[in-house]
């Protein structure tokens, strides 16, 4: 069953003089995988991921998540989709410094409307799996990288996605702390069947995965 | 600082509107004077003196001319003494037909005010001022109270307020009264009345200048003789003084709108900078399924409370500060202040309520505008920013 699918995607930057990032990627990943996406840098692995989060759109071609089009949304709907299917795991946290780890993982469920005190509660059950309950009170910046990427992990979570997309994970932490955060990723994916895809340009962490997607030059390489 | 402005603005207009209330805004006086032109063979610096038979003349050319309300010829003594037992005080006195009272806003507030039999009886009685009736009799009532004045005494029938300040307090006794007891030359001090139907500066003008036709004529000086005979016209008084006011508060609405741009430019600066400081968070937000207008709205919302709360804070200090003032300024005695013509500056509710709004739309636009700006960067562009 495939939760995602591409098909001849096309992408291109103007940035001055047209850039053609995108040259066909046909794609598709299959609900419960567990895979990475390798490139060299300016390969269009981070464009690619994008595309697939919705934080940008594409030129040509079609994008199918969970059997949707995904083609031109307004702002609003696109952002009601990623609220219920993606989670987004970023390489620097990309958490809120004036908020506190529990109410950085209750962000997504405040968009979907969850009263505070529940969503709050719910916040400390995912800190509480990703071993950090005792961080609830504490800012971002009085924690640590691995901390930082576990509350990250949890807001990712917390809104019971259908995927996540995982920018280099791991590119900001220490090998001991990468391990464990991949150990972490790995345990979601198989308790939670969650889709994992991690992008990185580390071939230690593409080796934990089962399924490894190379880009070159915009297009698929061989697997 | 809009409000201090305009407190400040309608304190001059209170004040000039008091000054100037003391005397109907209808009313026209004719003050006879010297001459100082020869005429008909007359020599100049001659004294006008109105008789009986001409202010009788006057009522009824008067009368031709416009619809006359009131009409009562003045003799006014200045500076007389007035005793009460072991009190004294010194007033203007004015002696007047009926009638007098609605020529010069005069409102009774105990007793009553002079009728026609005292007029036609030469009753000695008298109208005092609520000012000189609590000094000269304290807490006692005055009505029926006998007051002297050059050792004839005057019955107090009733005690009055009126608009406006004047240095000296006035009392008020009937005119053949003072013809009979003071003025064996039947003269008169002025010939005052009010009219209906002259309404604009211009009408008054053409009137002032028939009453000094008939005048001239009837007292034989040359019409062109500005010395022989003064006019008051408070109509064109009352134009001009509203004129003065309409200008000052212009200025003040020019400076006071000019504050409140420079307002809206800093409130505007300051949501700006806010805003671009938080596309990052507005990024992330958006990751997290945050709609665009869901970002607008908590903006716009933001910058609702930052003007709200300190144009509150504003408006609270502003009508504080003018009534602290308009308090104070009550408890200087009149004729002590620096600025006689400013008086109770305080601003009207609803032009704070306006400004007040005027602000909060200000600002809601002045959070929308960055913010929508904002909320449409592209979402990735928006988390990587910085």
């Amino acid at each position: 069953m495939s939760i995602i699918e591409l098909k001849n995607i096309h992408k291109t930057y103007n940035v001055g003089a047209p850039l053609h990032v995108l040259k066909g990627i046909n794609l598709t990943i299959n609900e419960g995988e567990f895979v990475s996406v390798m490139g060299a840098s300016g390969s269009g692995k981070s464009t690619l991921l994008n595309i697939l989060g919705m934080l940008d759109n594409y030129d040509e071609g079609e994008y199918l998540l969970d059997g949707e089009l995904i083609k031109d949304l307004s702002e609003t709907k696109s952002a009601k989709l990623r609220n219920q299917k993606i989670g987004f795991v970023f390489q620097f946290y990309n958490l809120l410094n004036f908020k506190n780890a529990m109410e950085n993982v209750a962000l997504p469920l405040y968009y979907r409307g969850i009263r505070r005190k529940q969503r709050n509660a719910i916040a400390l059950e995912y800190l509480d799996k990703m071993g950090i309950k005792d961080m609830a009170e504490h800012l971002p910046n009085e924690m640590s990288g691995g901390q930082k990427q576990r509350v990250a992990i949890a807001r990712a979570l917390i809104a019971k996605p259908k995927i996540i997309l995982a920018d280099e994970p791991t590119g900001a932490l220490d090998s001991q702390t990468s391990k464990e955060v991949m150990q972490l990723l790995r345990e979601v994916n198989r308790t939670e069947g969650v889709t994992m895809i991690i992008v990185t340009h580390d071939p230690n962490v593409a080796a934990q995965t089962d399924r490894l997607i190379k880009i070159q030059d915009g297009i698929i390489g061989d697997n | 600082m809009l409000i201090l402005l305009i407190a400040t603005a309608n304190g001059f207009k209170h004040g000039l509107d008091s000054e100037s209330s003391f005397m109907a805004k209808n009313t026209f006086a004719l003050y006879p004077g010297k001459t100082t032109k020869p005429y008909n063979g007359l020599q100049k610096g001659r004294q006008i003196v109105f008789s009986e038979e001409d202010i009788d003349f006057f009522e009824k050319e008067i009368g031709k001319m416009v619809k006359v309300n009131v009409f009562t010829p003045i003799y006014s003594i200045l500076g007389a003494n007035i005793v009460y037992e072991d009190e004294n005080t010194i007033v203007n006195m004015f002696c007047a037909r009926p009638g007098y009272e609605k020529i010069r806003n005069l409102t009774v507030v105990e007793g009553r005010l002079l009728n026609k039999t005292d007029e036609i009886k030469h009753n000695k009685v008298m109208l005092i001022p609520k000012r000189t009736a609590e000094y000269l009799f304290e807490d006692e009532s005055p009505i029926g109270k006998h007051v002297k004045y050059n050792d004839i005494l005057f019955e107090v029938v009733g005690v009055f307020t009126r608009k406006g300040n004047l240095a000296r307090e006035r009392v008020v006794i009937p005119f053949s009264t003072s013809q009979v007891l003071f003025n064996p030359e039947k003269t008169v001090t002025d010939i005052t009345f009010t009219v209906d139907g002259i309404t604009t500066m211009q009408q008054s003008e053409e009137f002032a200048k028939e009453l000094r036709e008939l005048t001239a004529k009837r007292m034989n000086f040359d019409p062109s003789d500005e010395e022989a005979l003064g006019i008051i016209n408070s109509v064109r008084t009352a134009a001009r003084t509203a004129n003065i006011l309409s200008y000052i508060n212009l200025f003040l609405w020019i400076i006071g709108i000019s504050t409140l741009i420079s307002g809206i430019v800093g409130v505007g600066n300051i949501m700006i900078v806010t805003v671009k400081e938080r596309t990052k968070e507005f990024g992330i937000r958006k990751a997290m399924g945050a709609t665009p207008a869901s970002i607008v709205g908590n903006t716009i919302l933001e910058s609702l409370i930052i003007t709200i709360g300190f144009g509150y804070i504003g408006l609270f200090l502003g009508i504080l500060t003018t009534e602290i003032v308009a308090k104070l300024l009550v408890l200087i005695p009149p004729d002590k202040r620096f600025v006689k013509t400013f008086m109770d500056p305080t601003i009207d509710l609803p032009v704070a309520v306006n400004a007040l709004i005027l602000l909060i739309i200000v600002g809601a636009i002045a959070g929308f505008i960055p913010a929508h700006k904002a909320s449409h960067i592209k979402t990735i562009d928006a988390i990587m920013s910085k």
